[in-house]
């Protein structure tokens, strides 16, 4: 895959594929930065400390059976983590097509957001809640 | 109810060894304790798609609508309850096999 414009994302909260009222993907997979400088040095000395991830997402709010608000709504009440799963194109996981997945914990639910005549969008953070982090499969 | 297997070499409830299979009614909370700390996997089950959305990447229009899944107990309840999803054929789950037994 070259370099290309996001037209196709690829969107799957708890199993559910919600890429038809996406709009918007960021995925963050960071590691703390630790400050281990000693008396004597003369620059400051960095290590990576412990491993976060995020996957946030903007989703045009739906009511409907079975879409955005019935799928992420009972998330916010929940502590057990769900899969989430984004990918660039809806093609299958490849190489030129990797996942980012991670089993997580939706913090903030906001069911509206908008103003008069806007589009009702709202936006979606799902923080890791496990071990494994965030996780890049091609099978 | 969900259906169970036992991942460890420890017996569970004093009669299931390591690979046994059985059906259990955990909470939320004790079924995430016993999964998480590798104890116990959830036996995958069937399940229909009820509506036209993608689940599992089944669509309840799909010639088959139905997947395999192996679903924690809220993760379920949250599609069933959002009209995502349903088991199939709940009937044929062993009911009996978390019994006391009798003495």
């Amino acid at each position: 895959m070259a370099i290309f414009a996001m037209t196709d994302g690829l969107v799957i909260v708890n199993g559910v594929t919600l890429s038809d009222h996406a709009n918007e993907i960021t995925v963050e997979d960071t590691r703390d930065e630790v400050d281990i400088t000693a008396f004597g040095a003369t620059s400051k000395a960095i290590t990576k400390g412990l491993g976060d991830a995020k996957i946030t997402v903007k989703f045009f709010q739906d009511f409907a059976a079975a879409k955005v608000h019935a799928t992420l709504q009972p998330l916010i009440s929940s502590s057990t983590g769900i899969a989430v799963e984004v990918r660039a194109t809806s093609s299958a996981r490849s190489a030129t097509n990797p996942a980012a997945l991670m089993t997580g914990l939706l913090m903030s639910y906001s069911m509206l957001d908008g103003a008069i005549g806007d589009a009702s969008e709202i936006t979606a953070e799902f923080v890791n809640s496990s071990q494994s982090g965030m996780t890049y499969p091609t099978v | 109810m969900n259906r169970y297997k036992v991942m460890l070499p420890v017996l569970v409830n004093g009669e299931h060894a390591q690979f046994d299979e059985f059906d259990s009614e955990f909470t939320v909370d004790e079924e995430r304790t016993n999964v998480q700390s590798g104890l116990l996997e959830v036996v995958p089950r069937r399940y229909r798609v009820l509506v036209d959305t993608e689940v599992y990447g089944v669509r309840g229009t799909d010639e088959d609508p139905t997947f395999s899944a192996a679903m924690l107990i809220e993760q379920e309840q949250m599609l069933v309850n959002g009209g995502h999803i349903e088991r199939v054929d709940d009937a044929s789950v062993k009911k009996t096999t978390t019994k006391k037994k009798e003495g």
